[in-house]
């Protein structure tokens, strides 16, 4: 196990060091210089000059690249080279309010999509497996944006029940917090809930096929039991993948998500530096989101194996 | 359907007889026959110019003259959502095929060969893919600048490790099976067994993937071009339109409706068609 | 402090909750908090740095500068006073006692340090070039201070009246080094709390402003991009005040009774720059032609929904003392535009390409130029770029018609001097008439307004014949309220809350 984790772990470096010279080379390469962009358009050619070399954008990039890297090894993420923050805190600040809007959109769409995905499974082929079906794949193909848009329409503007946008600590103010929350988590939640409740009506039926539930049947065990107890349990390692992998995807969902929203998190911020050129944003951000992807993939295959021994890790 | 070119006859059969006894497959198709019909129709069914401005006539509601209204600039929106579907379908379809060529050649060489190649090419995809997909179609298009082919071909990189990791993984199991080390041991060369054994055999997933993309692709170009960074103007797509149409969602919300509903349906119908391929293709389902 | 914070803040908040939306004039009575929307974050909140439109709503909350404008862009004395000796040199006298946030003295020194800063190549600070006229600050007593000029520069107080005027503490920029830009301290009627990014500004009124605390104890600036959403977040009593209201939303504001909305001439214009270093726009007749193919009032419909006036030059309405209403150099006409076009030797449709940013407005702005020019000759294709690359692009010369919007300030020299003059760093056309030239250098050293109005205007009018800018319109500076605020606008859209009252 330890040495599997090892070898796990150190098969993430290269992934890592790709992704950051990708992240490096790529923002460099979108066209407007962001001396020029910062300064604005009262800046003289000496103003431009001094900034360029400020922020060593006259060095070649290999030796920016390098210089970069030495330091994020030693934990310096450099400052924002819009107003001058300091980018590790900048990052840590919007990972919150990112974790927030992925779980909650993740335990809405749980809170719809297992129990549907059941209710599916045990009438196959029914009226309410068809509508289940129907419904999911309506929202499999909801661009997420336009779903936004819709629940803005519909509850901020018309009925005005939510905040179209915005965001406000939790520390602050619980209730302002959660009911800032909702349309977000809900367009979030959405696309998530559909996928995960796809999966749970193929993976269920499977199940209710074995021998195993057949025999718990034969008994006279009522069905309820079976299907929480016996067959749920029996379900949970795919839909545990699943949800491990949308936890994943997630961070790139919530892009779209808090850019409809304006909610303060790691996906707008990255959105708002590429448009801003803001490098040292960029790169921080780009490296942190692919750090965590990897882990969550990690930590996916972990829980994999921890609830079904008979998966060895080799 | 254009993925369908790249099969060989019996392939194509095989897709078809996917069809029957499907009703979702066969009302997916339909749909997305439909949208490919009104795309290479568009002028003639369209009533109007869909860059054919009248400022007497701005943010009319949907109306016997203007069934959908009309935006800001007096266009027709109905006409305009028409149009759209060509960008949307163009793009959907070609970023598709482009990933499926690169990404699946990739994934054939790499479970074919193995050793260096593999290593190689599946960590460059390990990269591209541990980047959030819609960040990097987003920074390439702008590193490219605004137009279709650039949302094409950002979209396509996107897409490469889904078609490498599918070819990969179904040409392992391939390259083990007794017709492809007969044909070896016959002196067949490489290229041939590749394109000729492998490449057959491993199509079916890689076009259930496809079209299961192609739903995805058509969001993802929306996506781009509600950032601004899709086709040029005065060209439609639905997704500029979105993006229009976010600053009259009070005066006009049929402007936000309509092209919401368009790309909306048609993705359904890539859905539906994608689920179907997959029923029929994939004995896990 | 911290916990009545907490506890404002709370009300403010809870004014979105469904249960308080029913009763939202409860909450809209904590005279304590302002809230307001605004469409974007400010960069930083150094007005030494401040390069974009953003930072005006806020920075003369935190700042102070040395003068002030009112309303009608009149000078004021501000943390000082003035005195003119003669054109090249200028009296300062600052008030006496007065602090910064921190409790730095302003005196003499702390001026002198700030003009400095300022002025150092190594700050690469966007104000050198306005303050470039300056040969030295010299210091003639512990609250009073000379600045001497290379030139006669008659704008220098509607400068010093904005950004390049505005004192911050030298103590502080010392010990918070690169963090100033985030926390600011300065002597304006508030100063910092609190700054998350991308999501609030927290203020606190100032007890050391020199004018006296301001009403309002506790500011807080909220970005919210888009527009319809800041909109909903006023009716809603989330918000009290917002900034750039969409012209399209103003007919209906206007009709809602627990909503005040004010509308100013602003101080900017809406303009495309030719190239005038390339064909087609190297010929004076084709720039002529395609003025004459633009239909002003169309675009100033179409696009800003009949907000702002038409533009024909780069001087707007809200300096009554130059702008001159009967100022018509040219009509809309297309067949003029295509007898231009003959006249130029340019038979077929004559190609050429306008460059915008993304944003839904300008690419709107485009879609009408694009038809207009159409009809007259001419095949235009839209090039889209987005707004950072702006200002690299225009400085390349990389384009052959690009948008180039002006946010204005108070002078008409800030307005027209870097654009059209041969050297100007905004001369982003290559325009290069010497007349044009020495006028504004004119302008900008005679004394007196009428004879600093009276050149500018013949500026115009050359400027208007070679035509190098496609001039479309005014804006209009569009900001709406809750009622029960009772609050001052200015035409450069800046928010001066010192003299901003909640009843």
């Amino acid at each position: 196990m330890g040495r599997y984790l090892a070898t796990r772990l150190a098969s993430l470096i290269p992934i890592l060091f790709g992704t950051s010279v990708i992240a490096f080379i790529l923002i460099r390469l979108v066209p407007g210089d962001p001396a020029i962009a910062i300064l604005g358009m009262e800046a003289d050619a000496s103003a431009i000059a001094t900034l360029r070399q400020k922020m060593a954008l006259d060095q070649p990039v290999t030796v920016q690249y390098f210089s970069w890297l030495g330091l994020i090894l030693t934990g310096d993420f450099g400052r924002s080279i819009q107003g001058g923050r300091q980018v590790l805190p900048l990052l840590l600040n919007a990972l919150g309010p990112t974790a927030v809007l992925s779980v909650a959109a993740l335990a809405i769409s749980l809170a719809i999509a297992i129990p549907t995905g059941i209710i599916a499974a045990m009438r196959p082929n029914t009226g309410a497996d068809y509508s289940a079906s129907f419904l999911a794949l309506c929202g499999l193909s909801m661009p997420s944006f336009w779903l936004g848009v819709l629940l803005i329409l519909a509850f901020s503007i018309h009925l005005p029940l939510f905040p179209a946008s915005g965001y406000v600590s939790p520390f602050v103010n619980l209730g302002g917090h959660l009911h800032h929350l909702v349309l977000p988590a809900l367009t979030l939640g959405a696309a998530l809930a559909a996928a995960t409740m796809r999966m749970t009506r193929a993976t269920m039926l499977e199940v209710l096929r074995t021998d195993y539930i057949r025999t718990a049947r034969a008994k006279g065990l009522p069905q309820r039991l079976i299907i929480w107890t016996h067959a749920l349990r029996n379900a949970r390692i795919p839909i545990v993948t699943l949800i491990g992998i949308q936890f994943g995807q997630l961070l790139g969902g919530v892009v779209i998500t808090e850019t409809v929203f304006s909610w303060p998190g790691i996906g707008k911020l990255t959105v708002d530096a590429i448009f801003a050129r803001d490098y040292p944003v960029v790169q921080g951000a780009v490296l942190l989101t692919a750090l965590l992807f990897v882990l969550i993939n990690l930590a996916t295959d972990l829980l994999y194996t921890s609830l079904d021994p008979r998966v060895r890790l080799t | 359907m254009t993925v369908a070119v790249l099969m060989r006859p019996k392939g194509i059969t095989n897709v078809l007889r996917g069809f029957t006894g499907n009703p979702r497959a066969a009302v997916g198709l339909g749909l997305v026959v439909l949208a490919v019909v009104v795309a290479i129709g568009a002028p003639i069914f369209a009533p109007f110019a869909p860059d054919q401005l009248d400022f007497i006539n701005t943010l009319a509601p949907p109306s016997s003259d203007h069934w959908l209204g009309t935006d800001e600039l007096g266009r027709d929106v109905l006409s305009r959502i028409i149009h759209g579907a060509r960008t949307s379908l163009v793009v959907g379809a070609l970023s598709v095929v482009v990933a499926a060529l690169i990404g699946t050649a990739a994934g054939i060489v790499a479970g074919y060969f193995g050793k260096a190649y593999d290593a190689l090419i599946m960590r460059i995809m390990d990269i591209v893919f541990a980047f959030p997909s819609i960040l990097l179609a987003l920074a390439i298009a702008a590193v490219l600048g605004p137009s279709l082919t650039n949302a094409v071909l950002a979209i396509s990189v996107v897409n490469l490790p889904v078609f490498a990791r599918i070819a990969r993984a179904q040409t392992l199991v391939v390259r083990q099976l007794e017709f492809v080390e007969a044909k070896r041991a016959l002196g067949f060369g490489t290229f041939n067994i590749l394109s000729r054994t492998i490449l057959p055999n491993i199509m079916p997933p890689i076009i259930v993937q496809g079209s299961l993309l192609f739903a995805s692709a058509i969001i993802t170009e929306s996506y781009l071009s509600f950032l601004g960074l899709g086709a040029q103007p005065p060209l439609a797509t639905w997704g500029n339109m979105l993006r229009n149409a976010i600053g009259f969602m009070e005066l006009a919300p049929w402007l936000a409706l309509f092209p919401g509903f368009a790309i909306f349906i048609t993705v359904f119908g890539c859905n539906l068609l994608g689920d179907g391929l997959r029923d029929r293709f994939d004995p896990r389902h | 402090m911290t916990f009545s914070l907490t506890r404002r803040h709370a009300a403010t908040l809870f004014a979105g909750a469904p249960l308080a939306l029913a009763s939202g004039a409860v909450f809209s009575q904590d005279a304590k908090t302002l809230t307001i929307g605004v469409a974007s974050d400010p960069v930083t909140l150094d007005p030494a740095l401040m390069a974009s439109f953003f930072e005006v709503f806020v920075q003369y909350n935190l700042h102070e500068p040395l003068v002030h404008v009112t309303p009608d862009l009149k000078i004021e004395p501000g943390l000082a006073s003035v005195q003119m000796s003669d054109n090249l040199t200028y009296r300062f006298t600052l008030k006496p006692n007065l602090t910064f946030h921190d409790g730095t003295p302003i005196d003499a020194a702390a001026v002198k340090a700030n003009f400095d800063r300022m002025l150092d190549p190594a700050t690469a600070s966007p104000r050198r070039s306005e303050l470039s006229p300056i040969d030295q600050v010299e210091i003639t007593g512990p609250l009073t201070f000379t600045i001497k000029l290379k030139m006669p520069y008659a704008p220098l107080l509607q400068v010093l009246s904005n950004r390049a005027g505005m004192m911050v503490s030298p103590t502080a920029l010392k010990t918070l080094g690169p963090d100033f830009a985030t926390k600011a301290v300065g002597a304006g009627p508030y100063r910092v709390v609190s700054w998350t990014k991308n999501s609030e500004l927290v203020l606190e009124r100032f007890p050391g402003y020199w004018r006296g605390p301001a009403p309002i104890a506790q500011v807080v600036f909220r970005p919210i991009a888009d527009e319809t959403v800041r909109l909903t977040n006023l009716r809603s009593g989330t918000i009290q005040l917002v900034d750039s209201v969409p012209a399209q939303s103003v007919a209906q504001l206007g009709r809602e009774s627990s909503l005040v909305l004010k509308q100013a001439s602003g101080l900017g214009f809406n303009a495309f720059s030719f190239n005038t270093t390339k064909a087609p726009f190297d010929d004076v007749r084709v720039r002529q032609a395609f003025t004459a193919a633009i239909d002003k009032q169309a675009i100033l419909r179409a696009v800003f929904f009949g907000t702002g006036s038409v533009a024909y030059g780069a001087i707007p309405p809200s300096m009554g003392w130059v702008h001159d209403k009967a100022f018509i150099p040219h009509t809309a006409d297309a067949n003029v535009a295509r007898k231009l076009l003959a006249d130029a030797g340019k038979t077929a449709p004559v190609p050429v390409t306008i460059t915008v940013t993304n944003s839904p407005a300008q690419v709107r702005t485009a879609e009408v130029l694009q038809a207009q020019a159409n009809q007259a000759g001419f095949k235009v294709e839209i090039k889209q770029i987005d707004a950072t690359s702006l200002i690299t692009v225009l400085r390349q010369k990389d384009f052959d018609l690009c948008m180039s919007p002006w946010s204005g300030r108070t002078d008409p020299d800030g307005n027209i001097y870097n654009y059209f003059t041969k050297s100007g760093p905004n001369n982003f056309m290559g325009y290069q008439s010497d007349k044009v030239t020495e006028l504004l250098e004119k302008a900008r050293s005679a004394p007196a307004d009428q004879d600093r109005a009276k050149l500018y205007r013949e500026a115009e009018a050359q400027i208007a014949a070679d035509a190098p800018m496609l001039f479309l319109t005014f804006p209009a500076t569009l900001q709406a309220s809750a009622k029960t605020l009772d609050w001052m606008q200015y035409p450069d859209g800046a928010f001066r809350l010192q003299f901003a009252k909640q009843s």
